[in-house]
């Protein structure tokens, strides 16, 4: 008689979750900073408006480092998105639509600053895919524990 | 060095960084012509000195890239190399054609230079980018596929990686795309379509790959992250590339004759493009965020998280800038393609190369890393490079929009000479910019020369 136990090949070991690997961080926390991000570049507007319902829905039930980034990305879309179209809007009408001055600084204008929101973002996401807290400088608001809080 | 063979990168990195210095100079002679039209006239005209200045560029990052693959491959095959002398013979013949083709461009006149050398029998020359001669053209393929062997062998004999494979896919890439400047159709339409399958497909295709890999290898050698999670950003990466990479070529095609069709091909895909260069800032960003200890080299790291993000602005976003076709209809060849060049090459390109010499040099010189005097004045090159790379294309990105304002927009239009008086000041700003660059660069090789204790790693 054959053991069966014996005869059975090991079990293969279980595959590794990769996601979790490469993102430690909550998943909540890198989502909001995902939508920061794709709002900016992908779906503006739209990631905007998730990015808020998301916020809405879960800021009371999210641990304080997700909220940390729920936070953060929601005042950092609401006041860089203000500068970014406010300041470019008073550009083009202060200087007119018809004067190249205009293009020349409303463009360069609207180019760095959409890139410093993206790169800033870029910074947050990293945060978050680590699990670790994030401030945007200037915009975000301030973290709990620092000075002046 | 783990291999000894691995020292043939070293004479391909000095070469490179010698024809970089070359191709600056001339950079500055051109940003002067374009502010005093007959500076050097007629020794060295615009146009020549135009060529010269483009095709050092493409000559030293293939040196950069050949030397990075004979010191990445064997040390990823963990293997010798196939051939070290191959490698060493390759290396003078490229540097004699090389150096011949660009003495030819100054002091032979470039119809002469052309009926001397071939073109007569297949007319390959007289286009931007590949004004090479034709024996040029076809030693730089002879030479292509020698090195090709070289390496390929090298990594059939020994471990296949992800970065190696991918490093070849993409050098393997190059060449055969390189064919297709043999190819020149009479129709003037037909041959810019065929001549992006050149110019577009190495750098917003196949270039990728091996920027990619490049910057993968020295990543896993100075964060000590897991090769295996690094492995799979490159797949994503990669992946990304290509897909947006090989249908955006579409929008090169607006306005020059091709269907209509690529208009929307070229838009949505190349709208796409900055994609894979997002992921690779926030690549760099996350491996050195999560690395498992201090490489006491610096300055690597520092071009490595630079590339990242020189990469994504230059190429991602000064690309998206003008890449839509209704916006492409008044920037198409203007300035502002002048600034997204500028930005994008020195960003994904000229960056990947140094990264790779920076964390290689010093290992082939027999220490690990130079010593803190050396690094500190190499970071500040890197300063001074990039934010001087900033400047000429923030002020070439403010000629463009007047250009095409003044050229395009205006309802009364002005002719291109006229429109370059109107921008000079531009001219003036971006030529202080690139004496900014040539600084940041003597203090690049300076920092070559500087001595010192070697620092040591500790754990993060």
């Amino acid at each position: 008689m054959t053991n069966d136990t014996a005869a059975k090949p090991p079990a293969p070991e279980r595959e590794p979750n990769l996601l979790k690997e490469v993102m430690p961080g909550p998943q909540l926390a890198i989502l909001a900073e995902a939508l920061f991000l794709a709002n900016l570049m992908i779906i503006p507007g739209l990631g905007f408006v998730l990015l808020v319902a998301l916020w809405l829905k879960k800021r009371h039930s999210a641990t304080p480092l997700e909220r940390n980034h729920l936070e953060q990305t929601v005042v950092t879309s609401l006041w860089g998105g203000g500068i970014l179209v406010g300041v470019s809007a008073g550009i083009f009408l202060l200087g007119g639509f018809d004067n190249p001055v205009s293009w020349v600084v409303g463009v360069l204008y609207f180019v760095c600053f959409h890139a410093t929101l993206i790169l800033l973002g870029v910074i947050g996401l990293n945060r978050a895919m680590l699990g670790k807290r994030w401030r945007f400088p200037i915009l975000g608001p301030v973290l709990l524990d620092e000075p002046g809080r | 060095m783990k291999y000894k063979s691995q020292a043939v990168a070293m004479p391909y990195f000095i070469a490179a960084i010698g024809l970089f210095v070359g191709q600056i100079l001339f950079g500055l002679v051109l940003g002067l012509q374009y502010v005093v039209g007959d500076f050097l006239f007629p020794s060295i005209p615009f146009n020549i000195a135009r060529m010269v200045h483009t095709n050092l560029l493409i000559v030293w990052l293939l040196f950069g890239f050949m030397g990075s693959a004979y010191y990445l491959v064997p040390e990823e095959a963990e293997t010798e190399l196939y051939s070290p002398k191959l490698a060493l013979g390759l290396f003078w013949i490229f540097l004699a054609a090389g150096a011949l083709t660009i003495l030819g461009y100054l002091f032979v006149d470039y119809n002469t230079l052309a009926s001397a050398t071939g073109n007569d029998i297949l007319a390959t020359m007289g286009r931007e980018f590949l004004e090479q001669p034709l024996l040029t053209k076809i030693g730089i393929v002879v030479v292509a596929l020698a090195f090709l062997f070289n390496i390929s062998m090298t990594m059939l004999k020994g471990r296949k990686t992800v970065i190696n494979i991918v490093l070849l896919l993409g050098l393997w890439g190059l060449a055969v795309f390189f064919l297709f400047s043999f190819y020149n159709p009479t129709n003037l339409v037909m041959d810019k379509f065929y001549w992006w399958w050149v110019v577009h497909l190495w750098v917003e295709g196949v270039w990728e790959l091996i920027m990619a890999a490049l910057l993968a290898f020295v990543l896993i050698k100075v964060t000590g992250v897991d090769r295996e999670v690094i492995e799979k950003w490159l797949y994503v990466i990669i992946t990304l590339a290509l897909v947006t990479g090989i249908i955006g070529t579409g929008h090169h095609y607006f306005w020059i004759g091709t269907p209509a069709y690529w208009q929307w091909w070229g838009s949505i895909f190349s709208a796409l493009e900055p994609i894979p260069f997002f992921a690779m800032t926030v690549f760099a960003f996350n491996m050195v965020n999560r690395r498992r200890r201090e490489h006491p080299n610096r300055a690597a790291v520092l071009w490595a998280l630079g590339t990242g993000v020189m990469a994504f602005l230059g190429a991602g976003v000064w690309g998206f800038l003008h890449t839509l076709a209704p916006v492409n209809y008044y920037t198409h060849g203007s300035q502002i393609t002048a600034a997204h060049g500028h930005m994008a090459f020195y960003g994904a390109y000229v960056m990947v190369v140094i990264t790779i010499m920076s964390y290689a040099m010093p290992i082939l010189r027999g220490r690990q890393a130079n010593s803190n005097k050396a690094q500190v004045i190499e970071m500040w090159s890197f300063w001074i490079m990039t934010i001087s790379m900033v400047f000429i294309t923030l002020f070439l990105t403010g000629a463009g929009i007047l250009q095409v304002w003044l050229q395009r927009v205006s309802e009364d239009p002005m002719p291109f000479m006229m429109v370059q008086d109107q921008i000079a000041l531009f001219y003036w700003m971006r030529l202080w910019s690139g004496v900014g660059f040539a600084v940041g660069l003597v203090l690049y090789v300076v920092s070559f020369f500087i001595k010192g204790k070697e620092p040591e790693a500790v754990a993060a």
